[in-house]
């Protein structure tokens, strides 16, 4: 796993010497991190250490107060407004609270990605068919998100997630909200995922869970990354 | 393309999902437009009550009864010379008789053996003079003329039309201002409220790699759709009430097609620009 730690090439996100201040608090104070490309990485720490924001500095909805975040070649020094869009298309994220629109089928919360970034109709059936079938959810592709389990609820996130093909998927608590059979039908998600070439950089507070994985994982504590 | 059929059918699909919303904005859309359109055509008619009352405004001047006929011609064509008349038609003493035998049912020949009556010229203006200075300056001239014995027009009473026009077109100014200015502020606060409830629905847009432009489209054509919906029963309603209002006085009352033309336009502005600036503050990345 730590095979790329010196190949710049690989590293799809980096993370360099970030302190990030939240209205004249520190939110983080130092933070490091890399992860390459097609790598599974854990990001463990408690509560309130920011793990969260961690990752908005990835999808840049947040933006340094010092440092640098580059994510597949854009920069947070240079991004411009209008590109952040197109960066985000590129990655994949998921939360505790699924964030599904409970109004639309399990097709439509999944084709929602693909939708708004203009897709035809042809390749989004196709897509969204292969997506859902990937997280095991084809046979329930009409059905109303609150008609599923947590569980189930999550893997529709996550395919909403994947349907674009993006290069990493940014997972924020995914099990927060699960119970054990659910959290680790979703690490075995993830886990297929990552298998594929899609890296995965998840954020948890639960220690236990991921220690004997055998990936990688990064601490995070009070606002810095511990080496 | 994609985009926009995919716009086209969030925004009718918004308006399903949301119906008390959606039905609440087009009620405000309605009412604001009822509203403005009813100040428009209160104006409208109250310029073509005030326009009548002028075109019937006409100086009457008495000549000296003891003129020659050759002269009347000469004083009729330097009466018409002076700027603000518009027409100048002359009444005989004849004519003059005529006219007072038709009005009182009366021969005034045989009560008193002779007329009395003077011969006189009627003068209408040109609209810019129809007003109590206008007439004013007018009969100033007149009155310089040779053989001019008295001239006679109903100044008190257009300086009572020229007062109150202007209190009236004050008031309506002020009304259609405040009407405006609020409608604007009631539809985009009722928009703001219909976004404010899809905030979970543009944040995940947002965070799915939509563009601004993509984000806010959808919320413009259902603006659009509401403000027709809005403009329609407010065209109706106006309808009816003038409608009404004109069985009940035919003769003041009356409405102009443009004035819904003008409402049309009005409603689709304030859905665009009331959706944009409203979705804006949500768009920010």
């Amino acid at each position: 796993m730590y095979r790329h730690k010196n190949d710049v090439k690989t590293q799809m996100v980096r993370i360099t010497n970030v302190r990030m201040m939240y209205s004249k608090e520190d939110g983080l104070k130092r933070v490091d991190l890399a992860v390459h490309n097609g790598e599974f990485v854990f990001l463990v720490g408690p509560s309130g250490a920011g793990k969260s924001t961690v990752l908005k500095l990835i999808y840049m909805d947040v933006m340094p107060t010092d440092g640098l975040v580059v994510v597949n070649g854009y920069n947070s020094v240079n991004i411009k407004k209008r590109e952040i869009p197109y960066l985000r298309r590129k990655i994949g994220i998921i939360f505790q609270d699924f964030k599904l629109l409970n109004d639309r089928s399990v097709f439509e919360n999944v084709a929602f990605t693909l939708r708004v970034t203009g897709t035809k109709r042809n390749e989004m059936k196709k897509k969204v068919l292969r997506t859902l079938a990937d997280v095991g959810l084809n046979h329930k592709r009409n059905n109303m998100p609150l008609q599923l389990s947590g569980g189930e609820q999550q893997r529709v996130a996550i395919a909403r997630a994947l349907v674009n093909e993006p290069f990493i998927l940014l997972a924020d608590e995914p099990t927060g909200n699960l119970d054990d059979e659910a959290t680790h039908n979703i690490i075995n998600v993830l886990e297929k995922i990552n298998s594929k070439g899609t890296a995965v950089l998840m954020a948890t507070h639960d220690y236990q869970l991921v220690k004997n994985m055998g990936k990688r994982i990064v601490r995070i504590e009070g606002g810095r990354t511990l080496n | 393309m994609q985009a926009f059929i995919y716009s086209l059918k969030e925004g009718l699909s918004g308006l399903r999902r949301a119906k008390l919303s959606c039905l609440l904005s087009i009620t405000t859309i309605a009412i604001s437009l009822i509203l403005i359109g009813g100040v428009f055509i209160i104006t409208l008619n109250m310029y073509q009550i005030v326009s009548s009352i002028r075109e019937r405004m006409e100086l009457e001047v008495f000549i000296d009864n003891s003129i020659a006929d050759d002269k009347i011609k000469e004083i009729q064509e330097s009466i018409s010379s002076v700027y603000g008349v518009k027409q100048v038609a002359y009444i005989s003493k004849e004519q003059a008789a005529e006219d007072f035998q038709k009005e009182f049912k009366l021969d005034v020949m045989s009560v008193l053996d002779e007329n009395p009556l003077p011969a006189s010229f009627r003068i209408s203006l040109i609209e810019s003079f129809r007003t109590s200075s206008g007439a004013d300056s007018i009969v100033q001239v007149i009155n310089k003329l040779p053989y001019v014995d008295e001239i006679v027009y109903h100044n008190e009473f257009i300086k009572l039309i020229d007062r109150y026009i202007f209190a009236a077109v004050l008031t309506l100014l002020i009304a259609g201002s405040i009407v405006c200015i609020g409608s604007i502020f009631f539809v985009y606060n009722n928009i703001r409220l219909v976004i404010f409830s899809r905030q979970q629905l543009i944040s995940l847009m947002k965070l799915v790699g939509a563009t601004p432009g993509f984000i806010r489209l959808p919320f413009v054509v259902e603006g659009i759709i509401q403000a027709v919906f809005g403009v329609a029963i407010a065209i109706g309603v106006l309808y009816g009430i003038y409608l009404f209002i004109n069985k009940q006085l035919p003769a003041y009352t009356t409405l102009r097609t443009e004035i819904f033309g003008i409402l049309f336009i009005l409603s689709i502005l304030l859905g665009v620009i009331g959706s944009t600036i409203a979705v804006k503050r949500f768009l920010k990345y």
